[in-house]
């Protein structure tokens, strides 16, 4: 990424810095050593965990995002569980139902879903249930005289474990919007798996065989289809979740929620280069994170794997 | 053979033709994308030629015509400046048309080659290839698409670069794995064996073999690099003023979401109904493309 | 008798339209009897099977017909009465034993299920009856295997469980849909022993449905013949194989292999099964038949019936 990027000197200093300047800044930054040298540094600095200092606040980057790194994850896990129950609800919904006008109705829903830009779909909320309805604040995480001191930076966590009520309701309110916002592409997607990962299901012999059983619709559809379903569902939330983060990057900004992804684009309009590598990393960590989490709770559900890699 | 072949080819199109056909919402999806593309070209060429053929100027800033909500004179309204949003939003198909169109043809043409490579000759270089192909595709595709826009600046051919350069990745696999099946075949082995040069193996037997499943991938592709546009817009990254952009459009209506909602509901619909578009035609290609899916 | 079926006829609704797939299908078992359905895939056998079970797909129906069991009318039964009689008074196993058990599931937890299903039993008495049962199917050290899951075991040892699933609840009648099809030529001849151990040891009937004659012969006491959605022959599994009417029956027989008769070349049935959607209006067979008459084209064939035997066909000289 540095090979590509123009002088951050200038962009941090402006048009008219003397080279003088220029030089002391570059010097102190580290950007005179050869490029190579410079990768080593960083690397070694951040598996001890420091991603260096802002361009334009001179913090660490690590202190920065760890301050706004609840309010991401918050978010986050937030619309994952939304997403999750939702879509597959309604996807199973839709398999069972194949062809009524409830499957219709969800599919139509769920390709609209995957359609939409979510900032789009953020703002149109805004509009319908903040400014039309008045119901929920259209940005920010708490009312300011409501915050917590202190704790997890979890916001919901910090005020319902110490028991305050009327704090978390205003955090959960805050957080609704944006959470549904963020939730609805992983929602539609879910969905379209689920029902797909269903309906799939649905057709095998087994099915057949536990219908023959004489077990009723819930017992098959719940136990014995779903468990068999649930292997590519797995794979889809996992995959989702760190998607999640991503769109984030959006749906932060449109709320004006104080996690990463607002932040993130904060910085990438000033060229403030540290912060973005911190950030891709981190995402791109995450990422790889969840693949492993899908990878081991796929040999959770499935025997098959399990006994393949042990005989293996 | 040669004849054998080119009529299985026509057959297999005729077949995916019939199948879009039989499916009303593909034949709704496609019949909305020529619709774009010919107002797209209209608009463009008309432009070039001096001509407004839109209810006015997209560009024109007229302060005492700021907020007009809907009516019969701007159909849409107009926004901050005074502009009309219904000619905006028209000219505005043209970049989110060109930018997709554009940012597929970048990912498309590289990704297939690379995957195709990599498939053909297999070893290490597939590994090399397709380790690479890993590492991008590790990071979400739209955070990296900022990236690379943040080390290469702002603009409009910079966020078709990035938004092509991420979604190599799936083009290269697909490639690939089509390489690794369609090489297991006989003729393949025959025309190797006779002593066809490589290049000309993938050119002439390889690649025909692996257009379906890429055209699918590639339609799309479309509707995720014009969401993905509209996304680098609306963060501004993209394209810079006076020109319309949807993306950029809802940027600067957000300012005015409580006192003129109308400024942002009509660009994100026409973002919406584009990419529903190409989903729509996607997902009915796919289905013309696999019978198992088509049965259902 | 136990199962009486009567003028069945299944409709399948499909995007050409109606399609019927068993027409007018009529046969019956006794306590205690194996009856095999036999015919060529396609013929409506496993639509017959299924029919009785209740378990078409949702696109097929029983237009017409009764299917008494024990007196009762299945077709006039509700969803929740047919389930009370399913895996219960009438089980079944399939043609693929590899994918009719769930592989998420131990075979324990499969077996567990039908028993806690339909009795009362408790878990510790039915995990008794369970391991009872699949000492009594041929499953060496059941109190391990019922720990495994259904990818651990052999094709042979896969189907020894379903039948021990569709044993669970002493079934008065046991439909075996293709049992041993899947299955090795070793593997299949202790299947059907088991089978017929089974019908010996509980005094349950069986309806078979097999392709293969060999099955027929090794198991069976009465044999209908099914060609296109109909019943083309019935009789013993001795007249059948001996002294068959039918010319359909008769290709059949031709063509399995002899070692007696190494000489000939393997007989086969010119011309194909017509597809369900273009089943002539007269005898279904008649296009494939060497005995066939402009009359065969005019009407369809009677069943023709004495006292062990029918046939339908007009050619079939029953009087002799």
């Amino acid at each position: 990424m540095r090979v590509f990027s123009p002088d951050p000197s200038i962009i941090v200093l402006g048009q008219h810095a003397t080279t003088e300047k220029i030089n002391a800044w570059r010097t102190a930054m580290g950007l005179d050593k050869p490029i190579i040298t410079q990768y080593i540094d960083y690397m070694t600095a951040v598996l001890h965990g420091d991603f260096g200092l802002s361009y334009f606040t001179n913090t660490p980057v690590t202190a920065e995002l760890l301050a706004r790194l609840p309010a991401t994850i918050e978010l986050a896990v937030l619309a994952i569980i939304i997403a999750a129950t939702v879509g597959i609800f309604f996807g199973v919904l839709s398999a069972v139902k194949k062809n009524s006008w409830i499957d219709g109705l969800t599919m139509t829903t769920a390709l609209i879903g995957v359609s939409m830009p979510v900032f789009w779909l953020g703002m149109i909320l805004i509009i319908i249930f903040s400014g039309y309805f008045h119901l929920v604040p259209s940005g920010g995480r708490i009312d300011t005289l409501m915050r917590p001191m202190g704790g997890t930076g979890f916001y919901l966590w910090d005020t319902l474990s110490i028991g305050d009520f009327e704090a978390f309701f205003n955090a959960l309110q805050h957080a609704a919007l944006p959470a549904i916002t963020l939730a609805g592409y992983s929602m539609a997607i879910i969905t379209r798996m689920t029902r797909s990962s269903m309906l799939d299901v649905l057709h095998q012999d087994y099915i057949r065989t536990a219908r023959a059983k004489g077990l009723s619709p819930v017992q098959v559809i719940g136990r014995h289809a779903f468990r068999n379903a649930l292997l590519p569902i797995v794979t889809v939330v996992g995959l989702q979740f760190g998607s999640l983060l991503s769109g984030a990057v959006l749906t932060e900004t449109v709320f004006a929620w104080p996690g990463i992804g607002a932040y993130s684009v904060e910085c990438i309009l000033r060229s403030d280069f540290p912060v973005i590598q911190a950030v891709v990393l981190i995402v791109a960590t995450v990422f790889v994170l969840m693949n492993l989490i899908v990878d081991l709770l796929y040999a959770a559900l499935d025997p098959r794997v399990k006994y393949a890699t042990g005989e293996a | 053979m040669a004849e054998s072949t080119s009529a299985k080819r026509s057959s297999r199109l005729a077949d995916m033709w019939y199948s879009i056909y039989s499916n009303k919402a593909a034949l709704f999806g496609l019949g909305f994308i020529v619709f774009l593309i010919i107002t797209a070209l209209v608009v463009y060429f008309t432009q070039l030629l001096g001509i407004n053929i839109l209810p006015y100027d997209p560009n024109e800033t007229n302060m005492d015509k700021a907020f007009i909500a809907p009516c019969a004179e701007h159909w849409f309204g107009t926004d901050q400046l005074g502009r009309d949003i219904f000619s905006r939003v028209i000219d505005g198909t043209k970049i989110s048309l060109s930018v997709g169109v554009a940012a597929v043809a970048i990912s498309l043409s590289i990704g297939t080659i690379l995957g195709s490579i990599g498939g053909y000759f297999g070893g290490k270089l597939d590994n090399l290839i397709m380790r690479f192909m890993d590492v991008i595709l590790s990071v979400p595709s739209i955070l990296l698409a900022i990236a690379f826009m943040a080390a290469m600046g702002r603009g409009l051919d910079k966020a078709v670069l990035a938004i092509g350069l991420v979604s190599i990745p799936e083009y290269a696999r697909i490639a690939r794995s089509c390489v690794v099946s369609v090489k297991a075949n006989d003729y393949i082995q025959a025309a190797i064996v006779t002593g066809d040069s490589s290049a000309r193996i993938i050119l002439r037997h390889i690649l025909p073999n692996i257009t379906s499943p890429i055209v699918v991938r590639a339609t799309l592709g479309i509707s995720v690099a014009v969401l993905d546009t509209a996304a680098l817009g609306f963060l501004g990254l993209g394209v810079q003023p006076p020109f319309a952009e949807w993306g950029d459009m809802l940027a600067r209506s957000r300012s005015f979401i409580f006192s003129a909602p109308y400024t942002l509901i009509f660009p994100g619909l026409a973002i919406t109904l584009t990419v529903l578009a190409f989903n729509l035609l996607g997902d009915g290609l796919r289905d013309a493309l696999d019978p198992r899916s088509r049965r259902r | 008798m136990l199962l009486e079926v009567e003028h069945l006829t299944t409709e399948f609704t499909t995007r050409r339209g109606k399609v019927q797939a068993i027409r007018d299908v009529s046969f019956s078992i006794d306590k205690g009897e194996i009856l095999a359905l036999v015919g060529e895939s396609g013929s409506g056998k496993s639509v017959t099977s299924l029919s009785i079970m209740g378990l078409l797909s949702s696109n097929g129906k029983v237009v017409n017909g009764h299917i008494n069991f024990n007196g009762q009318d299945l077709t006039a039964m509700s969803e929740k009465q047919l389930r009370h009689i399913r895996g219960n008074r009438i089980s079944m196993i399939f043609q693929e034993p590899m994918t009719s058990l769930n592989p998420v599931f131990t075979v324990g937890d499969q077996i567990m299920e039908s028993i806690l299903h339909h009795t009362k039993l408790s878990k510790k008495e039915a995990y008794e009856k369970m391991i009872a049962l699949l000492e009594t199917v041929g499953i060496p050290n059941p109190t391990k295997r019922v720990k495994d899951y259904p990818h651990q075991l052999s094709g042979g040892m896969r189907q020894r469980i379903m039948i021990a699933i569709a044993m669970s609840c002493e079934p008065e009648l046991l439909i075996a849909d293709e049992p041993t099809t899947a299955l090795d030529v070793t593997i299949q001849a202790q299947i059907l022993d088991l089978i017929y151990r089974m019908r010996e040891q509980f005094n349950i009937s069986v309806l078979l449905i097999t392709h293969d004659l060999g099955v027929v012969a090794e198991a069976a006491d009465r044999v209908a013949v099914m060609y296109c959605g109909r019943i083309v022959e019935e009789g013993t599994t001795k007249e059948i194989l001996t002294d068959p009417r039918h010319p359909y029956t008769l290709g059949l027989l031709k063509s399995i292999p002899r070692l007696d008769d190494i000489s000939e070349r393997l007989y086969m049935i010119p011309g194909m099964v017509p597809p369900p959607e273009e089943v002539p209006p007269y005898c279904a067979f008649a296009d494939r038949c060497d005995r066939c008459t402009d009359e065969c084209r005019r009407d369809l064939p009677p069943l023709i019936t004495t006292e062990s035997r029918k046939v339908r066909c007009i050619h079939a000289n029953m009087g002799k």
